[in-house]
């Protein structure tokens, strides 16, 4: 019984040698610096933007689709929700401005997914066509919109927010991080539409079968997507003091790599939300890590996640069949996806 | 494996006492971009400096032109608890809370093409609008002998610094160089591109046949000019000078049909930064006609954060290549 825990889990366990690895290669060549409390704090900081998005991208990998357009989305959204907010600063009630300000940016988001949805369930146009077309729609209305400028103007209360800390310790982004982490693990591990998902992205014709609306499932799906993306642009924009058309325009590929490195492959049906997490936090690990080093330019993070990437991918296909969730030995054992 | 633990703990308390004991300032520089033509050049030039002053300086910056990236990094750097910080803002408001941040920490904050900002220390430039549009026409006239019919030619009416640049030459000339005419009021519009610049200097020779100068602030200006005079064979009789990127006029340059463009020296400007910070970390007040050690930026004057230097340079056939960009 054991044993088998231990393969099923193998793969996380890996993970976590490998952010035990990196961390112990900081800790050698720049301790003094690795283990400042500051620095965990500003990890602590950095990663729940990014963080949420990975998470929102996830449930798309995991049903087997693509999501090009959630930065632009998201980057559309909060343009919109900061000018509200900014025209209506000064008003009596902040809180409530901000909280129209970001339910604004929330329905743009789930406009945004049902439309991402209905291309590529009701169309059926190939998922990475449909959402960088989305991409490029929702970049052109913001640039349209702004002049490319970025827009200022909201209120003090919600730039606070995500610079505070609660109790003194706890970031408020980090507390809405581990929000919506308890919230998608639940979605996937508890729910009736966390378990269709997985049959979704695994198989979706065999899904169809067994009596799924797979077309209502994908397009929920990209709702779920970008309204989860647009969390964390919600909270980027508080970081930021604004937003742009072009905020975070990197995180798009960090996102992706973050989540085949956590063994959550677009191709669907696998990965766990667990692995992400690790994942999200080694990949952090590494770009402050290697930002501590006077000498190492910020290519250096690339090499380093693309090399953390091979390294992965090794091992799975030497690692057994077991708990590892690539299937790339699959053929050989003649065990494969259809 | 209790071994293997005590051992790490042992070598991670070395490293932390190895920490302490350095007293020199940890030194910072954000660019707007890492890989850049642009950007490397000041790379270069912040080395130079840290070899020259034995100071180590971190160079950071992002791999794409994203503020948010680059306010990650600043984050990354900030906590590590560097004491100088320089840096170029893709999006100057983006980091102001940073910067407070920074400067709650005791931190001192240096931002240049960043005017607008609170949260800094100083801000650096190279020169305020009028002074490079001075410097423009001083050069125009130098060409010119100082006499003859001249226009403006911006890159678009809306292009604020364009048009200031263009009002401070002709400040300059009206000041200095009486012979010189200014024939059309209008400022011309070249609409950012050289083909647009090349057929308006067609036109305005046939219009004005005594046209002598083009003085360009926008960076298409003189190159398509300068084209229009050699095809008109007029090379050595009129003129054109703008602000210009130098690899973009190389070969204008290298013919002789242009005699230089302006520009200011980013490398001159990143090494000013570090020696203010290096100044203020070392206790002396920064104030109006400060000396930052550098010939450029020995009388700087400030007004409100902005420290302005005189780091206009011109770009000729000779040194076009040492650039990079």
């Amino acid at each position: 019984m054991k044993r088998k825990n231990l393969e099923k889990n193998s793969y996380t366990y890996m993970l976590l040698g490998l952010m035990a690895v990196t961390l112990l290669f900081f800790t050698i060549l720049k301790g003094n610096l690795m283990w400042k409390g500051d620095v965990w704090l500003g990890m602590a900081m950095q990663f729940p933007e990014y963080g949420v998005i990975t998470l929102g991208l996830m449930f798309c990998f995991i049903c087997g689709k693509m999501d090009m357009s959630f930065m632009a989305l998201g980057d559309f959204a909060t343009i919109m929700a900061v000018r509200y907010m900014s025209a209506h600063a000064d008003g009596a009630s902040q809180v409530g401005v901000i909280l129209v300000g970001i339910l604004i940016a929330l329905c743009i988001a789930t406009v945004g997914g049902v439309i991402n949805g209905l291309l590529v369930a009701g169309l059926d146009i190939p998922p990475v066509m449909a959402t960088i077309s989305m991409q490029l729609v929702w970049t052109g209305l913001s640039v349209a919109l702004t002049n490319g400028n970025s827009v200022k103007g909201l209120p003090a209360l919600y730039t606070e927010i995500g610079h505070k800390y609660l109790f003194g310790f706890l970031p408020v982004p980090l507390l809405i991080f581990l929000v919506v982490f308890l919230v998608c693990m639940f979605l996937l591990q508890h729910t009736v539409y966390g378990e269709k998902l997985y049959m979704v992205g695994t198989n979706i014709k065999a899904a169809q079968f067994s009596a799924v609306n797979t077309r209502r499932m994908v397009i929920g799906t990209y709702v779920l997507c970008d309204v989860i993306c647009c969390i964390g642009c919600l909270i980027m924009i508080s970081t930021m003091a604004g937003a742009k058309a072009d905020y975070g325009t990197s995180y798009v590929m960090r996102c992706i790599l973050i989540l085949v490195l956590a063994g959550v492959l677009p191709n669907g049906g696998m990965g766990k939300i667990g692995n992400v997490l690790i994942a999200i936090v080694t990949i952090q690990i590494i770009a402050t890590g290697v930002n501590m080093f006077s000498n190492l330019n910020t290519y250096y993070a690339s090499l380093i996640w693309g090399a953390l990437l091979l390294i992965v991918l090794i091992m799975s296909t030497r690692m057994g069949s077991g708990g590892f969730p690539f299937r790339l030995r699959a053929a050989k054992q003649g065990s494969g996806k259809a | 494996m209790k071994k293997i633990v005590a051992l790490l703990i042992a070598v991670m308390m070395l490293m932390s006492v190895a920490a302490l004991a350095e007293g020199t300032p940890t030194i910072a520089f954000v660019p707007k971009v890492i890989g850049q033509a642009w950007w490397d050049y000041v790379q270069k030039n912040v080395e130079e400096w840290a070899t020259e002053s034995g100071y180590d300086v971190i160079y950071k910056g992002p791999t794409e032109v994203d503020a948010a990236a680059q306010v990650q990094i600043m984050t990354d750097l900030v906590n590590q608890g560097v004491d100088i910080l320089c840096f170029s803002p893709n999006d100057p408001a983006a980091t102001e809370e940073i910067c407070k941040q920074a400067r709650e920490k005791g931190i001192i904050v240096i931002a240049t093409e960043a005017a607008s900002m609170e949260n800094i220390d100083f801000d650096i430039e190279a020169h305020d609008d009028g002074s490079l549009g001075a410097f423009l026409m001083d050069n125009l006239a130098r060409q010119m002998g100082e006499e003859g019919e001249y226009i403006t030619m911006v890159g678009s009416m809306t292009m604020e610094s364009h048009n200031n640049w263009a009002d401070g030459a002709v400040a300059r000339q009206e000041e200095a160089y009486p012979n010189m005419t200014l024939v059309e009021d209008r400022r011309v519009e070249d609409n950012s591109d050289a083909q647009q610049a090349y057929n308006l200097t067609m036109q305005l020779k046939e219009k004005y046949p005594n046209l002598k100068g083009i003085l360009g602030t926008g960076s298409f200006s003189a190159p398509g000019a300068a084209r229009a005079i050699a095809d008109m064979g007029l090379t050595g009789q009129m003129f054109a000078i703008n602000v210009a990127i130098p690899s973009e006029v190389g070969d204008l340059l290298d013919e002789g049909i242009l005699e230089c463009v302006a520009l200011w020296d980013p490398g001159v400007a990143a090494k000013a930064m570090l020696n203010c910070g290096l100044k203020m970390f070392n206790g002396e007040t920064i104030e109006d006609g400060a000396d930052l050690g550098i010939e450029e930026y020995s009388k700087c004057r400030l007004v409100g954060k902005v420290l302005i230097g005189d780091c206009d340079i011109t770009v000729t056939k000779d040194n076009w290549r040492s650039f990079g960009f």
